[in-house]
């Protein structure tokens, strides 16, 4: 029994209690006397809301079929072509940044090897204008490099398509999918949802996402080369990539930073140390999309040559 | 009720409405932070930490002058280098410019030079995007319509589908036994072709003179050899034809089709279709099923007869070893995704990853019958094959497809062959869309 001192927010906890109790008699009531069939959807058990008193909750059946992987891997395909949907101009600066790392223990040296910043403005169909404001390439021991090897250019595609690579409905039967974990962060369930690819000689990473599924829009994503390598020739492992998402405007999610680790294979090594290029063994490239400007009507003229 | 009680029941509900918490949109924020943090803890501060010291006043003058602007042209002109060798022009040399942009497509000029023959070969390639449609909001494919044209005077080999030039220049270099025959084909074509992932299609239009490639040189990598085969010639003249292909793709690429062909005249047309099946088991093993099938004209030219041998088709019998205007090949691999050197405890350098993998491959070359149909079945004795095992490595370049195989094949039936090594440079899928 709860003893109540009257303040509000007690009342409305009592009232909640009620409504769950009154709502697990009748259950109770309806509940069938033998155990649904195996071959049946999952019924759904509550395990994600933290217990509130001393007792724990009734279980209460739920007859509605939980919503297979299968649809879930539909709805994220669904839910991030609505998303790039939504927007129609961007604009947005862009900061990218390429470190080396050498040696380890007390060895390790970490430097910047290339850094910039551009503002980026797109908008459809199929524009794009691209005001570089820094671009600089370092030597080992930071003093600037004349020239850089490093050339990023962006075009004019809206969409991040390429964040829900595994669930592009063409890919899916290339995958294996499971559900490694439901959270609820307040009003929000969010799945995590692990991949790996199905044969050991597809060139395809291993990973997780993170999607809420109000919006069925990836949060975030982790994945990886730990094991093998899409091109052996130049790259050893990827030892993490890591996508973030940010919401802007309360409503567009949109990329917001991308960093990745990659080792370098010894080949690609000796060819950079033949042609004069030092490459370090380990290279960390961050790149991130700040001070968003979404759907604020970037104007055509914004991209007519010459203009500044 | 009292007017005290409505007043004290008016009092808790707006105070209800004054102190009720409106759903916290910050937690998931938080929960999002929290992961955010760990990740910028594991790189370091160095790669999450952005230097913008005077973005703000680059970007009030519209950039920094000092970066300059970037010259299309340079940044849309890529060089290739290409390089070859064969009996019929021997060594040759060249290079090949690619030079995109959006508002003009793409233009390809490319030249070489045979040594042996001293003959010159080029292509001048133009392609353009003539239609594109992504779509936005609906989880659909992006389709396109591409123009391609093309004016070349270049080196063919006879049956394209089972050529590979990698293992013919090695062949050619290393023991001058290679056998892959070729001709020069010079003209021009056309195509309009639609792509979109899970089909695509073209129809087109190929006019060019053809003449033979005589042997040039004996020459190997170790000096003059007297064993060195002729070139087969070709049947010259010229000739038009319309081309056509489809393409199907299903399953995320595990399921593929292509049927191509050509016609020119009732003496000279073409149709081949191949289609391949992967299957992934949980084994760590991939097993890879292709077949092919082909037909034409029965005076054809004769550098566009079927023919089987060579790494891709039978690898116990030579290039041109069998050769006829009718064509089956049917070919099982299968492929475990396990690093042998590795299992083997050999040292070895990271980046050589070798799969293992053992195969069979057979099939039949024959003429049509005299006054029968258009289809006649392969005599029994027409009928090639081989097995064997094989290491593929896959170093990632040009595409993720392509491999590099060593392989061992051992002849199975009567005049199979023999026993032969081959290295071969390729791709998974081999006999689709050449």
């Amino acid at each position: 029994m709860i003893r109540c001192s009257g303040s509000t927010a007690c009342w409305r906890a009592v009232l909640l209690l009620a409504t769950l109790g009154v709502a697990g008699r009748a259950s109770a009531a309806d509940r069938p006397k033998d155990p649904p069939p195996l071959s049946r959807p999952t019924l759904a058990v509550e395990d994600t809301i933290p217990p509130l008193v001393a007792e724990p909750y009734p279980e209460i059946l739920v007859n509605a079929p939980r919503a297979s992987l299968d649809e879930i891997l539909a709805r994220v395909a669904a839910g991030e072509a609505h998303r790039d949907s939504l927007i129609d101009d961007t604009a947005f600066t862009a900061l990218m940044r390429v470190v080396g790392h050498e040696g380890d223990g007390d060895k390790a040296r970490t430097w910047v090897y290339w850094d910039a910043v551009a503002r980026v403005y797109r908008k459809r169909p199929g524009k794009v204008r691209v005001i570089r404001l820094k671009e600089q390439a370092y030597e080992q021991d930071g003093t600037l490099k004349k020239d850089s090897n490093v050339n990023v250019d962006f075009d004019a595609d809206l969409s991040e398509q390429f964040i829900a690579f595994a669930f592009d409905p063409t890919m899916r039967d290339r995958y294996r999918f499971s559900i490694d974990k439901r959270s609820l962060v307040g009003e929000h369930v969010v799945y995590e949802i692990a991949f790996a690819p199905r044969s050991a000689l597809d060139p395809f990473p291993t990973g997780r996402v993170w999607i809420d599924t109000n919006d069925f829009v990836i949060l975030r994503e982790e994945f990886w080369y730990r094991d093998r390598s899409p091109a052996p020739l130049f790259i050893e492992r990827i030892d993490n990539c890591v996508i973030e998402r940010a919401k802007i405007d309360d409503r567009y999610w949109v990329l917001s930073r991308l960093l990745a680790r990659a080792t370098f294979s010894d080949a690609i090594r000796l060819i950079g140390k033949v042609s004069g290029e030092k490459v370090p063994k380990t290279c960390d490239l961050a790149f991130q999309q700040t001070e968003w400007i979404i759907n604020g009507g970037v104007p055509d003229s914004l991209f007519a040559p010459g203009k500044k | 009720m009292r007017p005290a009680r409505h007043l004290g029941l008016i009092a808790i509900l707006l105070l209800s409405i004054a102190t009720s918490r409106p759903a916290r949109a910050d937690e998931l924020e938080r929960f999002l932070g929290g992961m955010s943090d760990s990740t910028s803890l594991w790189f370091g501060p160095t790669s999450v930490t952005f230097d913008t010291t005077g973005v703000d006043s680059l970007l009030r003058v519209g950039g920094n002058p000092k970066l300059g602007k970037r010259s299309a042209f340079t940044q849309g002109l890529h060089w290739t280098p290409r390089s070859g060798f064969n009996r019929a022009e021997g060594h040759s040399v060249g290079l090949e410019g690619r030079f995109g942009h959006r508002s003009i497509g793409e233009l390809r000029a490319g030249g070489s030079y045979g040594f042996a023959n001293q003959e010159g070969r080029y292509r001048f390639a133009y392609r353009r995007e003539l239609w594109r449609r992504t779509p936005v909001g609906d989880p659909e494919f992006l389709k396109r319509v591409t123009l391609r044209l093309a004016y070349a005077r270049e080196t063919a080999p006879f049956a394209p589908e089972h050529a590979d030039p990698f293992s013919s220049t090695l062949g050619a270099l290393l023991t001058g036994r290679d056998r892959q025959s070729v001709y020069e084909s010079r003209g021009v074509s056309g195509a309009v072709e639609y792509f979109s992932v899970g089909l695509a299609g073209g129809l087109g239009y190929h006019a060019a003179r053809d003449q033979s490639m005589p042997r040039a040189t004996r020459e190997t990598l170790w000096g003059r050899d007297r064993t060195v085969p002729l070139v087969t010639p070709a049947d010259e003249g010229s000739y038009r034809e319309a081309t056509a292909f489809l393409r199907l793709r299903a399953q995320g690429g595990l399921l593929r089709a292509s049927i191509d062909g050509s016609y020119g005249a009732r003496d000279r047309w073409r149709v081949r279709a191949a289609a391949a099946r992967k299957v992934l088991t949980r084994l760590g093993v991939d097993a890879h099923l292709e077949a092919e099938g082909g037909l034409t004209a029965r005076e054809g030219r004769a550098q566009q007869r079927f023919e089987l041998g060579g790494p891709l088709a039978v690898p116990s019998l030579g290039f041109g070893d069998v050769a006829g205007d009718r064509l089956l090949l049917g070919k099982f691999e299968v492929v475990h995704g396990v690093d042998v050197l590795r299992g083997l405890h050999l040292p070895h350098p990271s980046f050589l990853v070798l799969h293992p993998s053992i195969f069979a491959q057979g099939g039949s070359v024959w003429a049509r019958g005299e006054g029968a149909g258009e289809w006649s079945a392969p005599p029994r004795d027409s009928w090639r094959g081989a097995a064997g095992v094989s290491l593929v490595h896959l170093p990632g370049i040009p595409t993720p497809a392509s491999y590099l195989r060593l392989q061992m094949a051992w002849p199975i039936g009567r005049e199979s062959g023999v026993p032969r090594f081959s290295l071969s440079f390729n791709r998974w899928f081999d006999l689709i869309g050449k």
